[in-house]
């Protein structure tokens, strides 16, 4: 039966693509998330109101 | 009809999202460390409030030893000024800021740094930075004002405690008795009302592994400012990075003698300055005033807490007078006992082991643009009488081979 495709499954180089494409897109979304969770920390960190100062 | 979009379970792998989380961290830590070794300041005179705390810029500890570091030769003697608005020259013009005096009356053996903030006590800030980078420049002199007998924490004031602590959780300050103490309690406080000052302590260790604070501050001076806010100079955007914003500091001489000093300013300040070294006297039966020696003592035990021994040599504090227009109005006994205070500050501090001189005796009414704060020929005459201090400082401290 070579040549011939299991029902309901994708042929094993399609699988791959499949998987690498997650892998990129996952690792691409934990850099993203990385980047966001940076930038949490630094403005929480910052005061919610400016420092107010009169001189005159 | 809703629509809830959902990602199909195969694109999604943890292990390599964990592993991209832990990848981007590493190398925007490494961007941190990267642009704050660089620099992102040209042309540095000082912190003007667009990248001060006023408009939420809070510069790190690396960025001013960036700034440091571009100033300062290594053949040179590094000046960093500390200390408060007075210092940090408000009320003059960017071009006449007394500090850029200063740099001339020392010439180029000497490179000046004004690293003072609006509202900062002598240890935050430039006393910071100074002590980060003493390794780097070991021949630096540190200058800062204060008022007669003022008391200050080595904490700082709040306002500025995050330079501190960036420079404290990165390891760049010398073991310090009482401040180590401090920031030891904060760091495990159960008290509810601590708990800010912890958060900031945890913000600070974590910025010591991922150096967000670089990163970020490097992007809103250099790129955009990622949010709003409320006071800002017209016409400008409040998302645009800082580096366009000018130094705008008012001439204080631009400004109509009857506005600087209204009736109810000068009533205000007429009683601050007759109370200015009140606190650390009693009325005496005779109508004069003694020291309250309780409090000379505290004065003392806060100072000699406040540097680190080694550092106190090659730190000069100047003490501030007030205004004539106002020290004019008072009577010989407050006169007196405002005397005693500065030559009493100036004794205690050099008997720890500081170097201090007071300066505003002889200024005239037009080198004051308030109280307290200097125009432009206050500015000179400050760099003029400091200038000579430091050069006898830096001598005798073996910077420049004994010679004024």
């Amino acid at each position: 039966m070579s040549g011939t495709k299991a029902p309901g499954k994708s042929p094993p180089v399609a699988a791959a693509a499949k998987s690498a494409l997650a892998h990129v897109l996952s690792f691409a979304a934990g850099l993203a998330a990385a980047l966001v969770f940076s930038y949490v920390l630094y403005r929480i960190g910052l005061p919610s109101k400016p420092f107010i100062y009169a001189a005159f | 009809v809703s629509f809830t979009p959902k990602l199909p379970g195969w694109l999604l792998r943890p292990a390599t999202a964990a592993a991209g989380f832990c990848a981007g961290l590493a190398i925007l830590a490494w961007m941190g460390r990267q642009v704050a070794a660089e620099g992102w300041h040209r042309d540095f005179v000082r912190f003007h409030p667009m990248i001060s705390p006023e408009a939420q810029y809070e510069p790190t500890v690396a960025e001013m030893a960036a700034i440091v570091r571009s100033a300062c030769r290594p053949d040179q003697v590094l000046v960093v000024v500390g200390g408060n608005s007075i210092f940090l020259g408000v009320g003059q013009p960017e071009a006449e800021v007394w500090t850029k005096r200063l740099q001339s009356d020392l010439g180029d053996r000497y490179a000046v740094v004004n690293l003072a903030f609006r509202g900062a006590s002598p240890s935050d800030g430039g006393a910071v930075v100074a002590e980060a980078v003493r390794k780097e420049f070991p021949r630096q002199i540190y200058v800062a004002n204060m008022a007669p007998l003022e008391s200050a924490d080595p904490l700082g004031i709040d306002t500025y405690r995050f330079i501190l602590l960036d420079a404290y959780y990165k390891g760049l300050l010398l073991p310090l008795a009482r401040r180590d103490r401090e920031i030891a309690y904060y760091s495990r406080t159960l008290n509810y009302r601590d708990f800010p000052e912890m958060e900031k302590q945890a913000g600070a260790r974590i910025d010591s592994w991922l150096y967000f604070k670089n990163l970020w501050t490097w992007y809103s001076y250099t790129h955009h400012f990622t949010f709003a806010v409320p006071l800002l100079p017209s016409g400008y955007s409040p998302y645009e990075p800082r580096s366009t914003f000018t130094d705008q500091e008012p001439d204080f001489r631009s400004i109509p003698f009857e506005s600087r000093f209204d009736p109810d300013k000068q009533r205000v300040d007429l009683k601050i300055a007759t109370d200015y070294t009140a606190k650390c006297y009693r009325r005496l039966p005779d109508g004069s005033w003694g020291r309250n020696e309780v409090l000379f003592g505290f004065f003392r035990q806060d100072w000699k807490d406040l540097f680190p021994d080694a550092l106190k040599p090659r730190t000069l504090i100047a003490v501030s007078r007030n205004s004539p227009l106002y020290t004019k109005r008072l009577p010989s006994e407050i006169l007196a006992r405002d005397e005693d205070a500065i030559s009493g500050t100036e004794s205690t501090l050099k008997a720890l082991g500081y170097d201090c001189t007071d300066y505003g005796k002889g200024f005239a009414e037009d080198d004051f643009g308030d109280r307290t704060h200097l125009t432009a020929s206050g500015g000179e005459k400050l760099a003029d009488l400091l200038a000579p201090e430091i050069r006898a400082l830096a001598a005798r401290l073996g910077y420049t081979g004994g010679k004024p």
